[in-house]
C-alpha cells in the first residue's frame, strides 16, 4: 500500500502546531468542498485532508504516525511495522467525525479513508464502530443510508430522443465482519427526453443502503451535455452558428442547415448580416412534460470569406472594389 | 417512484417536481420543518402558498437544501453565510457558462 504524506496533503511543516493544522485544514476543506470546487478531483481531495485532519488534529494519533519516521515519501509503497504503534491509545476511535453520518461528503465514511489509514488506525474504528451500532440497536433506530450524488454526461442528441446510459457508482458496502468496503453498482438508467443541462434526475431508493432495517438513500443525478461539434444549448433553445456565403446573405438564398431533429431547408431573406438570427420555433430539445414548451433553434448566420485564390476569384474580387463605394471602417472614423 | 422495467430505472426530473408538501421535503433532505422554515426565511427557497399548510416547494429546492446542510456541516458556516456562499456559486456557475459559450 501507499504512504501517505499528510503533512504534504495539509502543506504544513511536519512541526507546525495544532492550531496551524487545524487553520491549513479549514483552508483546504473550503477549497475542495465538492460543492463549492469546480476541480474534477475535488471530491478526492476533500476526502484526502479529510483524513490527514482526521489523524493530525488528534494529538496521540498524530505522535503515532510520527513515530513511522520523516524518511517516507507519499506514494511510497509501505507496510506497517509490527507493534508499531505499541504504548498508543487511541481513545477516540479511528474515526472521530462518526456524528457527521449522512449530511456531509465528510462523513466518517470508512470507505473513503485509504488503505494506508485503515492500516494504522482502522482496527479501531471497527471496534468503536460497533459500539456506536450497538447503540442505535439499543434504541431500535436503523440508519438510513446515504443519498448518493453523481453527474452524468449526456449528449444533446440523448435529451433531443430520450435514451438509455448505464453509469458505474462506487458504493459503500458492509459484509458479515462489519468491515467496509466499496463495491462498484452498475446501473441502467433512462434520460429522459426534455432534459436539460444542470438538472436532476431523482431515484428514489437507489442511493446508499441503509443499515438494518434503515431506507435506502435516494440517488441523484446531475445532467451534464458533452460538448457538441456544431451547437450550443442554453436551457432547452439550442443555437447552431451557420456559414454563409457574402452573396448567399446579400441576395438571399434558399440554403440546408442542420438541426439536431434533421436537416431543413432554410429560407436567407435579402440583406442578411453577420450574426443575423433565424428562429426555427420547437426546434430545440422538446418539451419534458405537458407542462412545459418545447425550446427553439436559433440560427447565427455567419458570413464566411472566400478565398481569392485563382485569377478568375481575384477578378470577381477587384469588380467589387470597382463597384461598391465601402468603407467598413467608417465607424472608426478613418 | 422508481419504476424497475427490466432493470432500467426510471426516476423523475427534479427541476418538473413541482408539487413537494414541507413534510415531503424534510423527508427527502432528513432535516426538520424548522430548518425549512430558517430558509424559506432567509429568501433561500420560496414555496407558493401563504399558509405553512399549503406551501409547495419545486424540487430543485432538494438539491438546495441538501447543499446547505452539506457546507454548513462540512464548514461550520452559519446559515446566512452558507446562503450567501450558495448564492455566489450559482452566480460564479452561470458565468462560467457564460464564458464557455464565448
Amino acid at each position: 500500500m501507499e504512504y501517505k504524506d499528510y503533512y504534504q496533503i495539509m502543506g504544513v511543516e511536519r512541526n507546525a502546531t495544532q492550531d496551524e493544522i487545524k487553520r491549513a485544514y479549514r483552508k483546504l476543506a473550503r477549497k475542495y468542498h465538492p460543492d463549492v470546487s469546480k476541480e474534477a478531483d475535488a471530491e478526492q481531495r476533500f476526502k484526502e485532508v479529510g483524513e490527514a485532519n482526521e489523524v493530525l488534529k488528534d494529538p496521540e494519533k498524530r505522535a503515532a504516525y510520527d513515530q513511522l519516521g520523516a524518511n517516507w515519501k507519499g506514494g511510497q509503497d509501505f507496510n506497517a511495522p509490527p507493534d508499531w504503534d505499541a504504548g498508543f491509545e487511541f481513545g477516540g476511535g479511528g474515526y472521530t467525525g462518526g456524528s457527521a453520518g449522512q449530511h456531509g461528503f465528510s462523513e466518517a465514511d470508512a470507505s473513503a479513508y485509504s488503505d494506508f489509514f485503515e492500516s494504522l488506525f482502522g482496527q479501531r474504528f471497527e471496534q468503536s464502530g460497533k459500539g456506536a451500532g450497538g447503540q442505535y440497536g439499543q434504541q431500535g433506530f436503523h440508519p438510513g443510508g446515504g443519498d448518493h450524488h453523481a453527474k452524468i454526461l449526456i449528449d444533446l442528441e440523448d435529451a433531443m430522443n430520450g435514451a438509455t446510459r448505464s453509469i458505474s457508482l462506487r458504493v459503500p458496502d458492509v459484509d458479515a465482519g462489519g468491515h467496509v468496503t466499496t463495491k462498484e453498482r452498475v446501473l441502467k438508467i433512462n434520460i429522459p427526453k426534455g432534459i436539460k443541462q444542470g438538472q436532476h434526475i431523482r431515484l428514489g431508493g437507489q442511493g446508499n443502503p441503509g443499515m438494518g432495517q434503515g431506507k435506502a438513500g435516494d440517488l441523484y443525478l446531475e445532467i451534464e451535455f458533452n460538448p457538441h461539434g456544431i451547437y450550443h444549448v442554453e436551457g432547452r433553445d439550442v443555437y447552431l452558428d451557420l456559414p454563409v456565403a457574402p452573396w448567399e446573405a446579400a441576395l438571399g438564398a434558399s440554403i440546408k442547415a442542420p438541426t439536431p431533429g434533421g436537416i431543413v431547408d432554410l429560407k436567407i431573406k435579402p440583406g442578411s448580416v453577420n450574426g443575423s438570427k433565424m428562429r426555427l420555433k420547437g426546434r430545440g430539445i422538446p418539451a419534458s412534460s405537458s407542462n412545459k414548451s418545447a425550446g427553439d433553434l436559433y440560427v447565427v448566420l455567419q458570413v464566411a470569406l472566400p478565398p481569392a485564390g485563382t485569377d478568375s476569384e481575384k477578378e470577381a474580387y477587384e469588380k467589387m472594389q470597382q463597384s461598391f463605394s465601402y468603407n467598413p471602417r467608417a465607424k472608426l472614423g478613418v | 417512484m422508481v419504476k424497475q422495467t427490466t432493470d432500467i430505472l426510471s426516476g423523475y426530473i427534479l427541476e418538473d417536481e413541482n408539487r413537494l408538501t414541507l413534510r415531503q421535503l424534510c423527508d427527502a433532505c432528513a432535516v426538520r420543518a424548522e430548518y425549512i422554515i430558517e430558509l424559506v426565511d432567509e429568501g433561500f427557497i420560496e414555496p407558493t402558498g401563504v399558509e405553512r399548510s399549503h406551501w409547495c416547494f419545486s424540487g430543485i429546492s432538494i438539491k438546495r437544501v441538501q447543499t446547505a446542510k452539506r457546507l454548513q456541516h462540512d464548514l461550520g458556516i452559519n446559515l446566512a453565510g452558507v446562503v450567501l456562499a450558495i448564492e455566489l456559486i450559482d452566480e460564479i456557475e452561470s458565468l462560467r457558462a457564460r464564458v464557455g459559450r464565448m
